[in-house]
């Protein structure tokens, strides 16, 4: 499904993110996991085309990113990336207006959930609220693929429960997940894979419960040894 | 019952015991329909290609049985379940007495401990 | 989906640009309104004049807040945080890009209009001094094409800015700035381009000077229309910047 080949990101001579070779595979939920500046987002970036790599190529179905991988890619990005002057409903609008794959009824259900006034403007949403709109209009596509930039950092542990619940309930079966965090702890049991990054390096890329058999570690654990 | 995951094990093999926990104490009995792999995934907060393996785990062991339109199915084979409940108490009293053992108790003084709890339990 | 492109462009841009050109119409009518009453009551009259300073005020705002909400949105809407929306859409760059330019045609027409309409609404057939009254009836008898360069010259600034910050994207270190520097380097091309023009005419058209001495209309006309060849040009070559460029190189900060 996504493949990089001596993927780099260079920033006036600053490595961001060097010789990724990274293959993921189809109806996987994989765990992209570093620290804070590890190179997680870089990576993110160039995946959906929205930096020019400085080495090497990345491939989605074959094809460089561009406006076939984005009908098939859902991107919740890190920040806050909806346009603060809407409403809710505008924002659910805009999504169903240019994704194909946008599903009102299931957007409208998890608003519901989330208990999200679609009348209120997004500028009058509190933080946890906006994430919660954010993830909720990313979710509610039926997409070949997911890529979820930090979902859970910004929010209580409450919430958390109720993302990763939304997440688990509602992707689409089939599809490709890619999560990124640095909070291992809350997501590990829910990941089929795990890819460790570190400056701007990818040290680790194994099925989950090998690494625990192989460790006799939970994920979090064998992070914090080696990399803390 | 809770789904009880401890992340520093396989979390496959821990949903294997689980399940046969489940079955072995009678929480799912034998010919019952158990849910989908989605709605177990979801109630154990796990991901659903996980518990899928662990499914199919059970169905190899011969503890699930699928049919095809209908769904999965707990076996009718009480023999198997007795097997199964036989195989696991053992397992647990081997692990308790190595542990005992290990702190300094002989058979006696087992057997008394043990007298002792089970009275209290009665309580 | 250019039409799904263009209808949200629109609308943002139109949700704060729309009221603004209302209240500038109502303040302008307005000081009509006391002029026509300045008959019955010299106080109307006095009234008149404050209103005319704050309306021409508006309407000299309402022109330089189009150029200044266009131009955010583009930055804002393309490579800001809302980009990483944007630029996930399954939309071709050209078409977000060709949108943009666009739509802020259509709000410098809208400017414009809403510039000479105003002050058509404030002045028409009153007296004025003969200096101004001069320049009116020259504009009244060229104004299709006076019109257009008015049009074509408030939108050069917009899609200078554009492509400005498309080069601009290129430096890893400082965008803004190099947007600016770019800025000033097609600045520097336009006003070469325009001296060409200008030399072109100087040699090919000799007898230019004695018509406009005799307030010959038609050269007026014909040398406005050569006035505007640049700044087409100056135009439709920014959007052909703002897209190579974006093609190279998009960086998302």
């Amino acid at each position: 499904m996504i493949e990089c080949a001596n993927l780099g990101k260079f920033y006036n001579g600053v490595v961001a993110l060097e010789g990724v070779n990274l293959t993921i595979g189809r109806g996987k939920i994989i765990g992209l996991l570093g620290e804070n500046g590890s190179g997680k987002t870089t990576l993110i970036k160039l995946i959906n085309g929205l930096l020019s790599p400085s080495t090497g190529s990345v491939a989605i179905d074959g094809k460089a990113p561009g406006v076939e991988s984005k009908k098939i890619i859902s991107y919740l990005p890190e920040n806050a990336f909806l346009d603060s002057d809407m409403r809710v409903r505008e924002a659910v609008g805009y999504y169903a207006d240019f994704f194909a794959d946008f599903d009102r009824e299931k957007a409208g259900r998890v608003l519901r959930e989330m208990e999200i006034d679609p009348k209120k403007k997004i500028k009058n949403l509190s933080k946890g609220m906006k994430e919660k709109l954010s993830l909720t209009l990313v979710i509610s596509r039926n997409a070949g693929c997911y890529i979820l930039d930090e979902p859970i950092a910004g929010v209580d542990p409450a919430a958390r429960d109720r993302i990763l619940d939304t997440i688990l309930n509602n992707f689409n079966e089939n599809a490709t997940v890619l999560v990124s965090t640095h909070l291992i702890a809350d997501i590990e049991r829910i990941l089929d894979e795990v890819v460790f990054i570190h400056h701007g390096k990818i040290v680790l890329h194994e099925d989950a419960d090998a690494l625990r058999t192989r460790r006799g570690k939970s994920i979090d654990a064998i992070f914090r040894e080696d990399f803390r | 019952m809770k789904w009880e995951i401890d992340e520093s094990r396989p979390i496959h093999a821990q949903l294997v015991e689980d399940m046969i926990r489940r079955i072995v104490a009678g929480e799912y009995r034998p010919g019952e329909r158990i849910a989908s792999v989605r709605d177990l995934a979801f109630e154990a907060k796990v991901n659903p290609n996980t518990m899928q393996k662990a499914l199919a785990e059970l169905e190899s062991r011969g503890i699930l049985i699928t049919q095809r339109t209908s769904g999965r199915f707990v076996t009718e084979d009480h023999e198997k379940i007795v097997q199964l409940k036989q195989s696991l108490s053992q397992e647990l009293l081997a692990n308790f007495v190595a542990d005992m053992r290990n702190l300094g108790y002989t058979k006696e003084a087992i057997l008394g401990a043990v007298e002792q709890a089970l009275k209290k339990s009665q309580i | 989906m250019i039409g799904k492109v263009l209808k949200y462009d629109i609308r943002s841009i139109g949700k704060t640009l729309l009221p603004v050109y209302g209240v500038t119409v109502l303040l302008c009518a307005f000081t009509r309104l006391m002029v026509f009453l300045e008959t019955y009551s010299s106080v109307f009259g006095m009234f008149g004049m404050l209103t005319n300073v704050f309306s021409l005020i508006a309407v000299a705002g309402s022109v330089a807040l189009t150029l200044f909400i266009c131009v955010r949105r583009f930055y804002v809407h393309l490579f800001k945080e809302q980009g990483y929306l944007t630029n996930m859409l399954p939309v071709k760059l050209e078409t977000l890009v060709f949108s943009k330019f666009a739509v802020s045609l259509l709000f410098s027409v809208g400017a414009a209009a809403l510039a000479i309409g105003s002050l058509a609404l404030m002045y028409a057939s009153l007296e004025l001094t003969p200096n101004i009254t001069e320049f009116v009836n020259v504009v009244k008898s060229v104004f299709p094409i006076f019109f257009v360069l008015i049009i074509l010259s408030l939108y050069l600034y917009q899609s200078g800015a554009y492509a400005a910050y498309s080069i601009g994207q290129r430096s890893g270190r400082n965008k803004i700035g190099s947007a600016f520097a770019a800025y000033l380097l097609l600045y520097f091309v336009y006003q070469i381009m325009n001296l060409i023009v200008l030399l072109v005419v100087y040699f090919a058209w000799r007898d230019l000077w004695t018509l406009l001495e005799q307030n010959d209309m038609h050269a007026v006309k014909n040398l406005l229309y050569v006035a505007a060849i640049p700044t087409v040009i100056a135009n439709i070559g920014c959007y052909f910047v703002s897209v190579r460029f974006l093609k190279k190189q998009m960086d998302l900060e």
